[in-house]
């Protein structure tokens, strides 16, 4: 298999997994705590995933496809465009904290999903031309966080494990 | 690769550039006795401005036509119809209308709601302003001239049959009104607002932030609960909206036309309904009707009703709750 | 390896304590930004903050007091006084209105309902 065709190959299943996992987070209503904007963002694994196995524009496309698929089968207009705003913010500050090369996946994904969180609200605020809404920021954050870092670990445990049989 | 790059740059720029709604409200004084609010999400304030002109001048047209205390240049209004009472007036053909609904109403509340009960109301009027009580005698006097079957309507024009007889739309002009001057602001394009004409509320789309959120007050202060709506009317007839107190007892606006006095039977209705109109009319029937009859009535009209009793006891029809 | 979580664990703190940072301040500044918006004749006459205890006269009209967290209306030149009966207003946009006056004073601010019925 030549290397293009392996990259596109592993960009699709990617892709796949990714949606595969929101679908799952979907039907698994004890992952989220019941506040708007809370969830474990599961399919963030496959984008973290993407940015450290193939690069960025791999990592922007699959996190692309997964906001416009979860606005397709299940979302409205308003929510694709704060989970735009959201993605684009984070994206930015993932590649930015990877190229400086002093965080693992982990602190990486962790800062990520922090600023998808300040990227949603702050659309969400203009939007609704409600200011106040930012007021839920600190509580965003701190779950934006962890759940950041959770999927960091996830996806440093499973490169473990992945890692050897790459290399053929 | 490039193309992807693009597409995505695209894509994330158009999102900066969408109009925002933003929230905008207004809040007049001068039409129904009563406080009207208008609130709407619109792209600019000129926008809104539009909007709420229209409304308010909407509210204003049929206030004027509805008024049984003031007239009007060139208007043969309801006060110009009570004061030819004997005569044929040829009233705007919103006032025939209101008429007509009002006769509607007086067979479905069984004759708990009569627009006819305006000799009546009128006494109680003038008492709640001077802070006197009615004199008994007067009240049953006054009531003989009550009856909506004299109330003739042929053709455009409008008799009184009873020369004393007057006509009095408080507890259905208000919900009228807002149902108007609602499908105005819709027709004009507008598509997420609210209006309240004195707790007559009237919705139409939602907030951005998800549906338009109604507090319903406790008779004793506090709040009750809060319905969602998107496109249904609310309102609440309840005792402490408007009275006053002799000798340190309270007598409220809304008068059971068998006793000619205040109502006990509950202290607040709240009705949730697609039409204002029927809304406004449903919750001063369920306030005079007992449980059961009140419970058939806005089942008629698929509405959803709240009651609170004297006693403070709450009681829902099945579907309420779902907007809870 | 090492070197990077530490980093991490860096990064994530700092985040945490940021937000912890903004929740300690958000609290403490929304408790001074509830107001409650006189007005006379649909014209902005006044903002009250509700924190603090005080005495408004309307023109004249009537005044708005507002202590302990609520706001209600006293000597109103007005016939029928309704407005003086209404019980202290706290909430995100309740509302007191004076008609005879032109005056309504409501509770300024997000969250509540959009209307009180």
């Amino acid at each position: 298999m030549s290397d293009k065709t392996r990259r596109i190959a592993l960009l699709g299943l990617l892709t796949a997994l990714c949606f595969g996992l929101s679908y799952l987070e979907l039907m698994l209503p004890a992952l989220s705590v019941g506040v708007p904007g809370i969830k474990a963002g599961l399919a963030n694994i496959c984008v973290v995933a993407a940015l450290y196995l193939l690069g960025p524009w791999e990592a922007a496309a699959v996190n692309l496809a997964r906001i416009l698929l979860n606005w397709l089968l299940f979302g409205s207009f308003t929510g694709l465009l704060y989970s735009l705003a959201g993605g684009a913010l984070s994206f930015g500050v993932m590649i930015v904290l990877k190229k400086s090369g002093a965080f693992s996946p982990v602190g990486v994904s962790a800062a990520g999903g922090a600023a998808h969180n300040i990227g949603q609200l702050g659309v969400a605020a203009l939007m609704t031309g409600t200011p106040a809404l930012m007021l839920y920021l600190p509580v965003l954050l701190t779950f934006g966080t962890a759940a950041g870092a959770l999927n960091g670990l996830i996806f440093t445990a499973v490169q473990k494990r992945i890692k050897p049989r790459r290399k053929e | 690769m490039k193309k992807l790059l693009c597409v995505t740059v695209v894509l994330l720029l158009l999102t900066g550039c969408e109009a925002y709604p933003k929230r905008f409200s207004a809040t007049y004084t001068d039409v129904f006795d009563t406080v009207t609010e208008f609130t709407a999400y619109c792209g600019s304030e000129e926008e809104f401005e539009a909007l709420a002109g229209a409304v308010h001048g909407e509210l204003k047209r049929l206030h004027e036509i509805f008024d049984i205390y003031n007239n009007y240049e060139g208007l043969d209004n309801a006060k110009t119809l009570n004061d030819a009472a004997g005569q044929t007036v040829f009233p705007p053909e919103e006032l025939v209308g209101l008429i007509e609904a009002g006769r509607d109403w007086y067979s479905l509340s069984g004759g708990k709601l009569n627009i006819a009960f305006g000799t009546v109301l009128s006494l109680w009027h003038r008492c709640r302003e001077e802070g006197l009580l009615p004199d008994p005698e007067e009240l049953s006097e006054r009531a003989k001239h009550c009856d909506i079957s004299l109330v003739d309507v042929g053709g455009e024009g409008v008799t009184l049959a009873d020369p004393v007889m007057s006509l009095d739309f408080g507890a259905i002009a208000k919900g009228y009104a807002a149902q108007k001057a609602a499908e105005l602001a819709a027709g004009m394009g507008g598509e997420s607002f609210a209006l309240s004409v004195g707790g007559n509320v009237v919705t139409r789309g939602r907030k951005p932030s998800g549906k338009w959120e109604i507090g319903i007050q406790n008779p004793d202060g506090g709040l009750l609960t809060t319905v969602k709506v998107s496109g249904e009317a609310v309102v609440t007839s309840g005792d402490y909206q408007r009275f006053y107190e002799v000798d340190g007892v309270k007598y409220h606006h809304i008068i059971d036309p068998d006793t000619l006095y205040p109502a006990s039977l509950w202290r607040s209705v709240t009705v949730i309904a697609e039409n204002s109109a029927d809304a406004d009319a449903l919750s001063t029937s369920l306030f005079l009707l007992p449980l059961e009859d009140g419970k058939a009535l806005a089942e008629k009209f698929g509405a959803e009703a709240l009651w609170v009793s004297p006693d403070g006891g709450v009681v829902r029809t099945e579907g309420f709750s779902g907007y809870e | 390896m090492n070197k990077l979580f530490r980093h991490d664990l860096a990064l994530i703190l700092a985040i945490v304590l940021t937000a912890l940072a903004l929740g300690a301040a958000s609290t403490l500044l929304t408790k001074e930004g509830e107001t409650v918006e006189v007005r006379l004749r649909g014209e902005l006459y006044a903002e009250l903050p509700l924190s603090r205890d005080a005495e408004l006269d309307v023109d004249g009209l009537c005044t708005v007091v507002v202590k302990d967290g609520g706001a209600y209306v006293r000597n109103s030149s007005c016939r029928n006084k309704i407005c003086q009966r209404h019980p202290p207003i706290s909430r995100a946009g309740e509302t007191i209105a004076c008609l005879p006056n032109g005056v309504t004073v409501r509770v300024a601010g997000e969250g509540g309902a959009d209307f009180y019925v």
